[in-house]
Order: C-alpha cells, then sequence, then structure tokens
C-alpha cells in the first residue's frame, strides 16, 4: 500500500491508466475493456484480476469513495455479475483523480486507506466513515468512532479492543425496521448480496421432518419464523433496497427478529484487526501541509460525493 | 447468533436429515473442548454416502454437485447457516455427540 493514499499497486495501475487514456475527471469515458489492455501491457496484470478490482473501486456497495465513474452495467448489489468490460465505461471519478494526483506528488497525502481500510478486498481493516475521518484529521482528533460500512448495516463485537489494534471477530448485521405489520431490510453487509439474504430467509421458512421409517416430508416450523407469512425483494433504484418479510400481527416482533439475525448471511462474522492502534494510526498520517486532506474535505462537502 | 452455534445447527440439521458425515474441524473442537469459534463447519462425506448428502442440502436450499466433489474432493458450499466445506475421503475415527436431540460424528 502507498504511503500517501493507502491504495494498493492494481488500484493504483487502474486510475493512472484511465488517466492515460484521457478519461480524468472531466474528460471522457473510456471503454474499460481498453484500460485493462493497458494496465495488462504496462503491468502484467491481466482482464481477469483487473477487471474485479475495477468494479470493485467504480461501486458504492463496496467502498465509501468510488474511485471511478462506471457507466453501463457494473453489476448490482443483489449480487448480479457485472457486464463485460467491452460493454462498460469509465471515468476517473473527482476522488480518484484527487487521489492520482496525491500519489504523483502533485498534492499532499489523501487519507483513503484510513477512510476505507482492506475489508472491501476482504482484507482485515474495516471502513470508517469518511467525513468523521477527515474531521478528525482536521481537528487533530485521535477518534473518528466505530466502523461504518459503505453498505450500511450494523458492526458489533469488542470495539474498543479493535481500536486498540488487537484481532476481534466483528458481526456485521443487515439493518432491519420494524414498519406495522412487517419488517424491513434496508441494508446489507458489505460483500453480501440482497438476492443471497432473501434465498437463505426463504430456506429457513421450510422444515423437512423424518418420521420413524416414514419419507421425508415438508412441515412448517412452528418456532419464530412461523410468524412470517411472505418474504419478497421489493428493492428499486427510487427506493432503495427492501427486502420485505410480511409477519403476523399479533407476533413478537423482537422474536422474529432474533431468529432472522441467525440466519447467514442476514449476519456475518470477519475478522478485524487495525495495523496499529486508532489513535496512532490518526495522529501518525503523514498529511504534509494538509492541501490533500483539505481538497478531500472540499470534495465531501458536495451533494454528490 | 455467533457463527460457531450456527455451524453446529447446521451440523444437527445435516444428521436429522439423515446426511452421513463426519464433523471435523473447528466445530469438532468446539464440540470436544468448547473451545474456538468456527466461522464455517466441515464434514468429511464417505463415497457411498455422498449423494445422500447432496439430496439433504438439496433439501436445505444449498446446492452441491455431486460431480465436483468427486473430482475436487473438497467442495465449498453456502447454506442459511452459514459456509460448509465438505471434504470426500475415509471417514475418520469418531464419537457420536448428543446435540439438541440429535446423533452427531464427531471426529477424535
Amino acid at each position: 500500500m502507498t504511503a500517501r493514499t493507502g491504495l494498493g499497486p492494481v488500484e493504483l495501475a487502474l486510475l493512472d491508466a484511465f488517466d492515460l487514456l484521457g478519461a480524468d475527471a472531466d474528460g471522457r469515458r473510456v471503454r474499460c475493456s481498453d484500460v485493462l489492455t493497458a494496465v495488462d501491457q504496462r503491468h502484467g496484470i491481466g482482464p481477469r484480476y483487473a477487471w474485479p478490482v475495477t468494479v470493485d473501486l467504480g461501486v458504492p456497495w463496496r467502498v465509501h469513495l468510488p474511485l471511478l465513474d462506471l457507466y453501463g452495467n457494473a453489476g448490482t448489489q443483489g449480487g448480479d455479475p457485472p457486464a463485460d468490460a467491452r460493454y462498460v465505461e469509465g471515468r476517473l471519478s473527482r476522488v480518484g483523480a484527487l487521489a492520482l494526483a496525491a500519489e504523483r506528488g502533485e498534492i499532499d497525502p489523501v487519507p483513503l486507506g484510513l477512510i476505507e481500510g482492506s475489508l472491501y478486498r476482504e482484507g482485515p481493516v474495516p471502513p470508517f466513515a469518511p467525513h468523521a475521518v477527515v474531521g478528525a484529521l482536521l481537528a487533530g482528533r485521535d477518534d473518528c468512532g466505530p466502523p461504518v460500512l459503505p453498505t450500511g448495516g450494523t458492526v458489533e463485537g469488542d470495539l474498543a479492543a479493535l481500536l486498540s489494534g488487537e484481532p476481534v471477530r466483528l458481526r456485521l448485521g443487515c439493518t432491519i425496521r420494524d414498519e406495522i405489520e412487517r419488517l424491513v431490510i434496508t441494508e446489507v453487509p458489505l460483500g453480501v448480496d440482497a438476492d443471497r439474504v432473501v434465498e437463505s430467509i426463504t430456506n429457513r421458512l421450510h422444515r423437512y421432518e423424518r418420521g420413524e421409517g416414514r419419507a421425508l416430508a415438508y412441515v412448517r416450523r412452528t418456532d419464530a419464523d412461523s410468524a412470517v407469512l411472505d418474504v419478497r425483494d421489493e428493492s428499486s433504484a427510487r427506493d432503495g433496497m427492501r427486502i420485505i418479510l410480511q409477519i403476523e400481527r399479533s407476533t413478537n416482533v423482537a422474536r422474529v427478529v432474533s431468529w432472522l439475525l441467525g440466519i447467514w448471511p442476514v449476519t456475518i462474522e470477519v475478522d478485524a484487526r487495525l495495523p496499529h492502534p486508532q489513535p496512532e494510526r490518526l495522529a501518525g498520517w503523514d498529511r504534509g501541509d494538509g492541501g490533500g486532506l483539505r481538497a478531500l474535505a472540499d470534495l465531501l462537502r458536495e451533494p454528490t460525493i | 447468533m455467533a457463527a460457531s452455534r450456527r455451524s453446529v445447527e447446521l451440523a444437527a440439521e445435516l444428521s436429522r436429515l439423515g446426511a452421513h458425515a463426519v464433523v471435523v474441524g473447528g466445530v469438532a473442537r468446539l464440540l470436544r473442548s468448547g473451545a474456538g469459534h468456527p466461522r464455517d463447519l466441515d464434514v468429511v462425506v464417505a463415497e457411498p454416502d455422498v449423494d445422500a448428502l447432496v439430496s439433504v442440502l438439496a433439501l436445505l436450499g444449498a446446492r452441491l454437485s455431486a460431480r465436483a466433489l468427486r473430482l475436487r474432493q473438497c467442495v465449498h458450499v453456502d447454506t442459511a447457516w452459514g459456509p460448509l466445506d465438505v471434504f470426500l475421503g475415509a471417514a475418520p475415527a469418531s464419537d457420536e455427540f448428543d446435540v439438541a436431540g440429535v446423533r452427531l460424528r464427531v471426529a477424535a
């Protein structure tokens, strides 16, 4: 990881290639397949490896601050895969351009590594809220709060131990809202696709019993899940994620929520560890004269970021 | 619910529905000593029991390809109880444990 942004070498190679092909933040979009070809020629990193990284850098359900502005089918949070790179265009986002400028020494460092961590690429470092990290660095504070996932959802575990640099196991969970006669999942953890959540809940509503000397027979569970009448995904571009669980009017909602949280991947567990205690990470981050940090703070104030 | 408890529940569910597999790895250690926090379930299944395990997993909504298991000897499956790693091979020495009224074969 580079000290100036926290980006990995493949990520940096991709940003560099977009820029060299003229696809900077104010430029035209280029076909992602052309970028992948350039990365292969310059760095020997083939499209099979570089394409998933490209997508990760450009979708808001993987990172807080996408470094690429992708146009076309880059997949969905529901688990649909992206189209072939030939059919997706992209250019640097404003934050991506800032990161590249920081890497080239044109501006001072930008704390993307502190914000995004490495969990989005299945590393151990969880992400933190961009505004909280930038605010803490600007104010000289040594605390920027608990981890915050770009997808939303809950983060539970021994957070004090995590922030002091110890290895911990975090439990990442869906956000579940209690509406009238229904529960609504509005956010899923980082790395979890919504279709899988629906499928798992549906599977857990079934139960098969083997009677003595008899064949398997389907029966309805009689536990908390018997109060769940229906599961359906009503997610849309307008309303965002809405996985609806219709429940019986008189049911004990807390019991159903507890049952739900026992289902994988309504909750998942990840092993997490910060490379250093969080106060050291924040206090020790080399900001130069702070120009990169202030530029990022300005971008975060814009409503489109 | 912790992932370790979820994995134990999955083992019990497999056994209850008639799959013959031996629990190994972290869940076996947890059941024997109470130690560890496994995130997934590992089981060993013998060749004659593969098809039964495939059928049971299908009942649970999980897809395991018998052909893939025979080809690769080790297959990962995601279930509503969490991840499951299935190993094909001779069953290791095991003892029976009673978990929630179900007899589980747990590697020694």
